[in-house]
């Protein structure tokens, strides 16, 4: 009989200026119960701190108190992390691709933001965005071996 | 945000007393960096040992930091820790800024 170690947790929070703390928060302390290595938590909580960031600063431009959700499922060496809202789609409806900042330019041009899906998918084994209903689902997949 | 600056021979040391620079306190921080750097000596050092955390809207702070110092002023980094090393690596910003794996390896650099 094949051992049915699937490990899984969630957690709520509404969009604020600390929103994504609080997640990042209870995320971190589980995938330490999990016994995930340091240097594995460290990445996730910057994945999903650009992630939930994102968010409270696009789908719902800043405004407090609504749902945020962190679902996260370990199975397999494979952690699935699921980031839902209710606010307004990603444009274009599918998740940016996330190019390399641009940094050979004099030091008054240089970009203050838009780093962040590029550190989503540098950081994670795979990203996918879905629009459900009236919300957001953004599914990211760490290789957790 | 708790953050100190002082004077230590030519350079102005700012020194973040949180364990994060994240979009929480990106603008205060932001704020803090203007107040501690308005004038004083052109060479900034932002000591991070004690920051353990970093996202893309601290990252983006610190570059708006060194840009509200204008030109002739420059802004060096001292005592990163492993995960905040890693997002200024990744992001390439370590070929923007002079990172120093200490304090007071920023300031041997200043007195040599």
């Amino acid at each position: 009989m094949i051992e049915d170690c699937r490990k899984s947790a969630a957690f709520r929070s509404d969009s604020g200026q600390f929103a994504a703390r609080e997640l990042l928060s209870h995320a971190v302390t589980t995938l330490g119960h999990w016994n995930l290595a340091a240097s594995k938590r460290e990445i996730i909580e910057i994945v999903l701190a650009e992630a939930l960031n994102n968010v409270v600063e696009h789908a719902y431009r800043e405004e407090d108190g609504h749902p945020i959700r962190l679902a996260l499922t370990m199975q397999n060496d494979i952690l699935k992390c699921i980031i839902t809202d209710e606010g307004n789609p990603i444009p274009g409806g599918k998740a940016p691709c996330g190019t390399e900042p641009v940094l050979n330019v004099p030091p008054a041009e240089l970009p203050e933001g838009g780093f962040g899906w590029f550190l989503i998918h540098n950081m994670a084994e795979s990203v996918h965005y879905e629009r459900l209903g009236v919300g957001n689902a953004l599914t990211i997949r760490f290789s957790v071996v | 945000m708790d953050m100190t600056g002082r004077i230590e021979g030519r350079l102005q040391i700012v020194t973040v007393n949180e364990p994060r620079i994240d979009a929480a306190v990106a603008i205060q921080f932001k704020d803090e960096m203007r107040t501690h750097t308005m004038d004083g000596p052109s060479r900034v050092i932002l000591d991070v040992s004690q920051v353990e955390f970093i996202d893309s809207s601290g990252l983006g702070a610190i570059v708006a930091a060194m840009k509200q110092l204008g030109p002739g002023r420059k802004l060096d980094l001292a005592g990163l820790t492993p995960a905040v090393d890693n997002v200024f690596r990744l992001t390439r910003m370590d070929s923007v800024f002079t990172l120093y794996p200490s304090l007071d390896a920023a300031l041997m650099s200043a007195a040599g």
